[in-house]
């Protein structure tokens, strides 16, 4: 089991820049955590603490009862750095042959991981080849490959497929989830395709100014939408609606939105259009994406004044 | 505990890069010592020839100085440094792959460029172990001086250092008695001299050769192991790695 506690974490940088202001979470067994945020917002600084690569200015961190400098020295950490280069002038399996030994393994230990690693990110064909003349998706490829090196207990991934191709990205997220399920790490992502991971994220941290405004899992980041399906109708030219069976509801010309709170209303909601069927023309129903809920939230907060918890 | 494994890949990760670029090690071995040596040979006196082949070694040697502190900028710049920061690597053992890879990459063209000065006649190799000592001696105590030259700048920008890095190797390398005798400084700048590691490191490799730099070898044999001893203290007590950030 993994533990991560983070206890009123400030982070004020060299030049006045105060990155995080009291960050305060806990994370205990749990397999699979979005980081979400404006740029800006803290998510890098807040990593970068959690793995001890820089220390914050005021409250403390620890993992498994150890502080992150302990826990580092041990190999708990796999990480991929947003903003890092690969020393190209290696082979793929080098470079990671070299970083194996670097993450605690013995050489024949390092040769058994890299050779699986290979094979798990795919990168067979180029494994002999210099790192210089691979394409950025690949280079990017071997970024995350790294971090799972020696499969350590927690994996801090800052935007792992930032810049890839749709396709790409789905094997990455691919490869992600299987490790979330089978290995038993803990993965925590930074990343703004959230929706891409919601369904198997058991938490969302969201931070808003150095602030952690929503802690909790998926399902309760949906819920702040205030609505749980989305019903478009398209009318047949301009039919006055009377007494519509919900308040919320917002018409466009011959487009009407209704926001349904639960299963009965949208009963109810149907049944309202069954009666205006020689009017409609086409209708729609879906549910929010986890990136509306958290684009509202953050919106709340900018027109709303920040800091308020969620 | 230091892990050897991790050391000696670290080593590998920087030492590659220059043991497979032919170029360069053409650029160290021979371009860079022969394209000041010549001149010099040129314009000095024929009694100072042997002063300035021990010169030679020693600007091969200054490679490690400039490797070690410029990697590092280099390596921030880049920002490859990150990856290697997430794992769990000691100040100690990133320092030691910094010193073994400094060791593959200039002992051998310092050999190479001894052997070259050796069949040319410009140098007589009278006492090898003296010799060894003082390569040994001149790596040490270069990387560590680059070392911690890089992790002191390193709030500042790359550009500042290497400007700050390449004016202590040209003073390491030019206002050293190395090229010349001690005597044909002034004597209020023979002191400062004394300070200057690379006027005993050359008094060593001088004295195995048989060439005689004015040095008191008591002040080489006493300051070196001295400094060496406090750099090391410096290295390993204050400063962390994290300091990259």
């Amino acid at each position: 089991m993994v533990e991560i506690r983070c206890e009123d974490l400030w982070k004020i940088y060299g030049s006045g820049t105060v990155a995080l202001r009291g960050v305060s979470f806990a994370l205990v067994d749990v397999s699979l955590v979005i980081l979400v945020g404006p740029n800006g917002s803290g998510k890098t600084t807040l990593v970068r603490i959690i793995d001890g690569e820089i220390s914050p200015s005021k409250g403390f961190v620890s993992i498994n009862g150890l502080s992150p400098d302990v826990a580092r020295a041990k190999g708990f950490f796999g990480v991929m750095p947003q903003e890092a280069r690969l020393h190209e002038y290696l082979s793929v399996r080098e470079y990671l042959y070299y970083l194996a030994l670097i993450q605690g393994l013995n050489r024949h230990e390092a040769k058994r991981e890299v050779s699986r690693i290979i094979d798990d990110f795919m990168l067979q064909e180029y494994a002999s080849t210099r790192i210089e003349y691979l394409s950025a998706g690949f280079k990017r490829r071997i970024l995350l490959a790294q971090a799972f090196l020696g499969s350590p207990e927690i994996l801090l991934l800052d935007e792992p497929t930032v810049g890839l191709d749709p396709e790409m990205r789905a094997k990455l997220w691919d490869i992600i989830m299987r490790y979330a399920r089978e290995r038993g790490s803990m993965i925590i992502l930074v990343t703004h395709y959230i929706d891409e991971v919601r369904d198997i994220a058991s938490r969302v941290l969201l931070l808003y100014k150095g602030q952690l405004i929503f802690n909790g899992n998926p399902r309760e980041l949906l819920s702040k939408m205030g609505y749980k399906y989305r019903v478009q109708v398209r009318l047949r030219g301009s039919k006055a609606l009377e007494t519509p069976p919900l308040r919320l509801h917002y018409r466009s010309g011959d487009v009407i939105e209704f926001y349904v709170v639960d299963e009965e209303e949208l009963i109810k909601l149907l049944n309202y259009l069954v009666s205006l069927r020689d009017w409609v023309s086409e209708f729609s129903i879906d549910r929010p994406s986890l990136e509306e809920s958290y684009l509202r939230l953050i919106k709340l907060l900018e027109g709303g004044g920040s800091g308020q918890h969620l | 505990m230091v892990n050897i494994y991790r050391v000696y890949a670290i080593s590998m990760i920087y030492a590659l890069w220059m043991l497979r670029n032919k170029l360069f090690y053409l650029y160290l071995t021979v371009l860079l010592p022969f394209t000041i040596l010549v001149p010099f040979l040129i314009i000095a006196p024929a009694r100072l020839g042997p002063f300035i082949a021990v010169g030679t070694v020693i600007l091969t040697l200054m490679y490690c100085f400039s490797t070690a502190s410029q990697d590092l900028a280099v390596d921030r710049l880049l920002k490859r440094i990150a990856i290697l920061l997430t794992k769990p690597v000691t100040p100690l053992e990133y320092f030691l792959g910094i010193l073994l890879s400094n060791a593959m990459q200039t002992l051998p063209a310092t050999v190479i460029v001894i052997m070259v000065l050796w069949v040319a006649g410009l140098i007589k190799i009278g006492d090898i172990t003296l010799l060894l000592l003082g390569l040994v001696a001149g790596w040490y105590i270069l990387t560590i001086m680059g070392y911690i030259t890089a992790l002191t700048l390193l709030s500042r920008d790359y550009n500042t250092i290497i400007i700050v890095s390449n004016s202590i190797a040209f003073i390491l390398t030019f206002m050293a008695p190395v090229y010349y005798p001690l005597e044909f400084l002034l004597e209020q700048l023979r002191i400062l001299a004394y300070l200057i590691p690379t006027t005993h490191i050359a008094n060593i490799i001088g004295k195995a050769c048989n060439i005689e730099y004015g040095v008191p070898p008591t002040i080489t044999y006493t300051y070196l192991p001295i400094l060496a001893s406090l750099l090391t203290t410096i290295t390993l007590k204050s400063l962390k790695l994290k300091d990259v950030y």
